[in-house]
């Protein structure tokens, strides 16, 4: 196969681009993340999140679903919220529903793929958040007991 | 449009950062240290995530995917959807003109799903930064479940538009 070596400019520069348009926002979260860790205890978080598989679960996906932008922050929210002692059922519905729910998107996939499409798939995304968190981390915790 | 909203939200942030600084400055100064750790931790990161993305964008073009949409039948064709929203990169909107074009042609909204999902499942040039923050092991089973699940959509979705249909 031979390269095409203006495609492959381009598609680094694309990349490029893609990144340098995203360190505000990086810059941004980062500055958030660090403000609110610092500043919220970590036994606040207790009062929030309580142990609870499905509430907890519910929680994160809400808070996943109404969450913008990129998923590469909501590995490093998810990242921050596991260290401050937050779930990892609670982390993973989060992380999930972050990429697969699109509250924000909502109007364009409705009105390009349709209403219905767009309604149907966000509220499975929702729920599926929530199933698929539970089953990671009942697979993780078997796993953690075989080894 | 979009490059500057992200910058006034960082203005904000830092806005935010000053007005706290004259209320409380010990809590500013132990945010930027954690701040500067959190970066150190993630920027090296992204030279690593600049060359997958390149290499995605070279390999994964809108023709390629849109081909493999109509490429095979039965389950080797959610395998190849799966995998197609795995590869495709940048933002979903930009994939909806595509997913409309082939709905038009006849592809069902099952497979539209499952290939939206399968993009959520799993972002290879993402990867470093997730590794840098779960176990491996985590991120396996994460994924596979995601995968499994990708596909579970996209078969309820099929089911519940043929029925809407008869």
């Amino acid at each position: 196969m031979e390269l095409d070596y203006q495609r492959f400019r381009d598609s680094f520069s694309k990349a490029g681009l893609n990144l340098w348009r995203l360190a505000p926002l990086l810059i941004g979260t980062a500055l958030l993340i660090a403000l609110i860790t610092t500043a919220i205890s970590k036994e606040a978080y207790s009062t929030i999140f309580t142990n609870n598989l499905f509430l907890d679960s519910f929680i994160g996906a809400f808070i996943g679903s109404v969450s913008v932008g990129n998923p590469l922050f909501s590995y490093i929210i998810g990242g921050e919220m596991v260290d401050n002692g937050i779930g990892l059922i609670a982390v993973t519905a989060f992380i999930i529903a972050w990429s697969t729910v699109g509250i924000i998107q909502f109007p364009a996939e409705s009105m390009i793929l349709g209403k219905r499409f767009a309604l149907i798939r966000n509220i499975l995304g929702f729920a599926f958040a929530i199933i698929s968190a539970i089953f990671i981390v009942i697979i993780i915790n078997i796993l953690g007991v075989l080894v | 449009m979009k490059k500057n909203r992200s910058i006034y939200f960082m203005l904000i942030v830092i806005l935010i950062y000053v007005v706290l600084f004259f209320i409380n400055k010990n809590l500013i100064i132990n945010s930027l240290k954690f701040f500067m750790s959190l970066i150190i931790k993630i920027v090296p990161l992204f030279l690593l995530i600049l060359v997958l993305m390149a290499l995605l964008n070279y390999f994964m073009h809108r023709e390629r995917i849109e081909r493999l949409f109509v490429s095979r039948k039965g389950i080797r064709r959610w395998a190849i959807i799966v995998i197609a929203g795995i590869l495709s990169s940048g933002p979903v909107f930009m994939w909806f003109p595509l997913l409309r074009n082939l709905r038009k042609k006849g592809v069902e909204y099952g497979y539209l799903a499952c290939f939206m999902y399968g993009r959520s499942a799993l972002k290879i040039p993402l990867l470093p930064m997730f590794i840098a923050y779960f176990d491996i092991a985590y991120i396996v089973v994460m994924m596979t479940v995601m995968i499994i699940m990708a596909v579970v959509q996209g078969l309820i979705i099929n089911i519940l538009f043929r029925k809407f249909t008869e």
